[in-house]
């Protein structure tokens, strides 16, 4: 990569990182809405995966752009997630520390 | 696929992940890389994109709606595309103990996620080496392939061409020849001919050079021009000094002494030579290496094998070589044949052998020689299967009428 094209990619950079931020508030209340629907029905396996690609998503996104914190945080909740989709006996009341990582994540998402 | 304007193998990439702003910021990246890059959200349509060709490498996320990245490595090598397609796979750390499962499915290397671009551009790197290896790798293979057509145009040619060179079946008055050839590939090391030799006898030979292919096949013509320049200058005053034998023996020697002037050149040949006298009802035989020939003096009797061996054509300056005479009337018969014959093998290895040829042969002695030639060919087809010999079947068959 010559020093042009570098340069032209850091100001890209830039930009993509003001993109996710701007597009974090949607991204969590994403999140929130979906872990909402499952809460509704906990045993509909389509909606925890939904749940899961959105957190997976957030994980990428957010370390690649510059919130390792964020990151963390919502790579625990995605964990969770992949846990619960292996319990297929699963109850709404299995969810509670899933909600509490969900909402971990709202707050990382504003102090970023 | 080479950059038209830098001369180097242009890269082709098609980034695949759900989420869009991971996408143009991997655009970015890969262009300011100078790749040409294009994108898509899912694995189902990324598929559809390689299927229609020209991209070799495809960076792709694991999590994705529809066909996720595994299911689309796994999809593209069943494509089996022209050009390799590297696959590059984004895992998050807590997929990495699914690697295995991932290279099985076809990737060729990963990138964690959350993305370290230096990382990223370091196993991009990789990749261009891979990529242009392997695209020199089916440079090479084409060059080759237009190479082997070529070859197989021109040996097709040289096999018509040795086709052309051999013996009408037909008759010299009371002796009649027939013959049945088929070359193992495309141009054979046997060779065969008859003709008048003067002083009223006839000459006829078959040889079979050591190996097979062009080298072998430019042998062989060399062989029959050779064998009949050889008997018309070394024959005529042989016979009427010596008689028919000794004049056999110097038209081998000859050959041979011929044959190893030539130089660097480790093929070798066998031979069998003969000189019939059709008035007199002689022959003489000369065997160099070759198989023993079946003999049958006369209608009634039966094929039986003669001579010893003899070394080959290319061996020794002064071989020894001794005539075998033997009486050759109305109703004799000889038949010559290449080890092609004998050593025709079946599905389990075995070989046609000696027995089965004199057992054909000597169950249609009573019919004519062309008919004879007819069934040992459909016996062996029938003993080695449908696909071609391993070696050049030969039978030559002489008949005193």
């Amino acid at each position: 990569m010559d020093e042009r094209s570098a340069n032209e990619f850091e100001q890209a950079m830039r930009q993509f990182r003001a993109d996710f931020a701007r597009q974090l508030p949607g991204r969590v209340r994403e999140a929130q809405d979906r872990l909402a629907a499952c809460l509704e029905q906990p045993g509909d396996t389509r909606r925890l995966k939904d749940l899961h690609l959105v957190l997976h998503k957030l994980v990428g996104a957010a370390g690649t752009f510059g919130m390792p914190d964020l990151g963390e945080v919502a790579q625990d909740a995605e964990t969770l997630v992949l846990d619960l989709l292996e319990r297929p006996d699963r109850t709404a009341g299995d969810f509670g520390v899933l909600a509490q990582r969900v909402e971990a994540v709202a707050q990382a998402a504003n102090s970023a | 696929m080479t950059d038209a304007v830098s001369g180097r193998l242009a890269i082709r990439a098609l980034v695949v992940d759900d989420d869009p702003l991971i996408l143009a910021m991997l655009c970015a990246f890969l262009r300011a890389r100078g790749y040409e890059a294009q994108q898509c959200e899912d694995g189902q349509e990324a598929l559809e994109r390689v299927r229609e060709g020209g991209f070799n490498l495809v960076l792709t996320d694991r999590h994705m709606p529809r066909m996720d990245g595994l299911e689309l490595c796994r999809a593209i090598r069943a494509l089996r595309t022209e050009a390799y397609v590297y696959c590059i796979m984004l895992t998050t750390a807590r997929e990495e103990s699914s690697l295995v499962a991932a290279m099985e499915a076809g990737v060729d290397d990963f990138v964690p996620k959350p993305l370290r671009l230096p990382e990223l551009g370091a196993r991009l790197h990789a990749a261009e080496r891979v990529i242009s290896l392997e695209a020199g790798l089916a440079s090479r293979n084409r060059d080759l392939a237009e190479a082997y057509d070529q070859l197989s145009r021109e040996l097709e040619l040289a096999r018509v061409l040795q086709t052309g060179q051999l013996p009408a079946p037909g008759a010299f008055g009371r002796i009649g020849f027939e013959w049945v050839f088929e070359a193992s590939g495309f141009v054979g090391g046997d060779i065969f001919d008859y003709f008048d030799a003067g002083d009223g006898t006839l000459c006829f030979f078959l040889a079979d050079v050591s190996g097979h292919g062009v080298a072998a096949a430019m042998m062989a013509f060399h062989a029959q021009h050779q064998m009949r320049a050889v008997t018309q200058q070394t024959v005529p005053p042989a016979l009427r000094e010596h008689g028919l034998g000794a004049a056999a023996v110097a038209a081998v020697n000859e050959y041979n002494r011929r044959f190893l002037q030539m130089k660097d050149t480790s093929l070798y040949l066998t031979l069998l030579y003969g000189l019939l006298d059709p008035a007199a009802g002689r022959l003489a035989l000369v065997q160099a290496g070759h198989p023993p020939p079946l003999h049958a003096a006369g209608a009634g009797d039966p094929l039986v094998p003669v001579g010893e061996g003899g070394l080959p054509i290319g061996i020794l300056p002064e071989p020894g070589y001794a005539p075998i005479l033997l009486p050759f009337g109305t109703g004799a018969r000889l038949v010559v044949y290449s080890d092609g014959v004998t050593e025709c093998d079946n599905d389990a290895g075995e070989e046609f052998g000696e027995a089965r040829l004199r057992e054909v042969l000597q169950r249609h002695r009573a019919a004519s020689l062309g008919e004879a030639g007819r069934q040992l060919h459909a016996a062996l087809r029938a003993w080695h299967g449908a696909g071609p010999f391993h070696d050049d079947v030969t039978f030559l068959g002489v008949e005193g009428h």
